[in-house]
Parts: C-alpha cells; sequence; structure tokens
C-alpha cells in the first residue's frame, strides 16, 4: 500500500467514525437492548466482538467521565487517540509534502510483528475480549 | 537460471501469484544466478485460498490482514467491527489478490 492509498483510507476511517460518533450523540441511550449496533458479529452471533462498547467508551470519555468509558471498552481510549491525532497528522503531511505518517504506520507494523510485541498484545485483546462477553456488552 | 528449474518452480508455486505476473516472474528467474537457486526454492508463500478461508471466518476481527502481514490494516478492522462489516465484506473479494501480491513482494527480495 502506497502513502496516498493509505492517507485516503486514514482520512475515510476518521470520517466515518466522526460522523458515527455525532450520529451517536443524538440517539444513543446507553442501554444494550435499545441501541442499534452496527456490528454485524454481534448481530450475527449474539456475542459482542472485541471492539463492542467503544462507541460507549468514546461518548462516556468525551463527556468527561474516564472511568465509565474503561468500563464501556479500554479500546476507546485508543480510539480517542488516534482521532485526535492522525486528521491533524494527515492534514500536516499534505501541507508540508511530508510521508512521515505512512514512515510511521510502516514502523509500527513492522514493531507489531515481532513474537516479543505481538504475543503480550494478542494476550490483553482477548483477555479483554472474555471481559467485553462476560458484561455482555 | 536453467529453464527446466524455473519452470518446476513456476509449476509448483504458480497458484501463489497472479497469473499477469507470471511471465515476468519466469523472465526474471532465467536471468537469475543459480546459487539463488537454493533460497528461492526455500520460499515460503502465502495460499490465497487459506486466505479467503480465513476471511470469511474471522475477517470481522482482521485476522486476515494479520495472517498475510497488513498487521495495520488487520487493527483498523479488529477495532471497527469489521468496519462496520463492510470492510470485512469487502476484503471478502480484495483479499486472494492481496494475499498474492504480498507473496510477490516476498519473492521480488529475492529477485533484485
Amino acid at each position: 500500500m502506497g502513502r496516498n492509498q493509505l492517507y485516503i483510507l486514514l482520512a475515510l476511517l476518521s470520517a466515518a467514525a466522526l460522523g458515527w460518533l455525532g450520529y451517536s450523540f443524538a440517539f444513543t441511550t446507553f442501554s444494550t437492548a435499545n441501541d442499534f449496533s452496527p456490528c454485524l458479529f454481534k448481530s450475527t452471533t449474539g456475542l459482542p466482538c472485541p471492539a463492542c462498547g467503544s462507541t460507549r467508551s468514546l461518548m462516556t470519555l468525551l463527556q468527561g467521565h474516564w472511568q465509565e468509558a474503561l468500563f464501556w471498552n479500554p479500546l476507546g481510549f485508543l480510539l480517542f487517540a488516534f482521532l485526535l491525532i492522525v486528521p491533524i497528522w494527515i492534514l500536516r503531511d499534505l501541507f508540508v509534502r511530508s510521508d512521515s505518517l505512512f514512515r510511521f504506520y510502516t514502523l509500527t507494523e513492522k514493531t507489531l510483528q515481532k513474537r516479543v510485541v505481538s504475543i503480550p498484545l494478542i494476550a490483553l485483546l482477548v483477555a479483554n475480549w472474555i471481559w467485553n462477553i462476560v458484561k455482555n456488552n | 537460471m536453467e529453464a527446466n528449474k524455473v519452470d518446476m518452480f513456476i509449476l509448483a508455486n504458480g497458484k501463489f501469484f497472479e497469473s499477469h505476473q507470471l511471465q515476468m516472474i519466469r523472465e526474471r528467474l532465467l536471468s537469475l544466478d543459480d546459487s539463488k537457486w537454493a533460497v528461492i526454492q526455500t520460499l515460503q508463500f502465502k495460499d490465497p485460498t487459506t486466505s479467503i478461508i480465513v476471511s470469511i471466518l474471522a475477517g470481522s476481527l482482521g485476522i486476515d490482514r494479520f495472517m498475510i502481514g497488513d498487521t495495520g490494516l488487520g487493527i483498523g478492522k479488529l477495532l471497527t467491527c469489521g468496519g462496520l462489516g463492510i470492510w470485512a465484506l469487502v476484503d471478502w473479494f480484495l483479499i486472494m489478490d492481496a494475499t498474492r501480491e504480498k507473496n510477490l513482494a516476498k519473492l521480488q527480495t529475492m529477485l533484485y
């Protein structure tokens, strides 16, 4: 994947995420029974996926309740950092004609592929998923 | 490299690459030094059929992307429930060619 493709993909992802966040602020009631879930995994299997709850996490985080955000899904913090940094980084790279984000992405990918990094992260994700299922997110 | 060795390689590994690239691979291999043969023979490629099966079963968790080495995209799929299902669906159609491209990239590190 080239630089431009990555930037288009990341920009689309950020835009979609912000749009979805805006929609959620208008309609989410924080009850699993009433809310519309866009997650295909959840609607087909009935079990929450590893990322289920991150919308609620982001919303509570933006309202300042970080403990509640941690409860809904700790991955929300990661997404918050992503949404805060990536759009600005893309704009910066476009203006100064740099590819620093692309190089950072490739470097991160290489790091994550190392066994010492990937195995603990996978364990954490699985633990988070089990927690997600137990609390029925 | 000798033509029969190259043909043997193409015969054994042709399914791992896109068909329109096979001619280019053949020509590159023919012009390659014989000493590289041992290394090229031991290269392990990812099977596109395996990746489509993984994509159908666990695509919404991004496992298919992790498997072929697109770690960044895998995380993207994992953290968005497979792009709300849409990305996972699109990847059913993209993942086989993506696998073949990854295989070519792997071979190319040996060719040049």
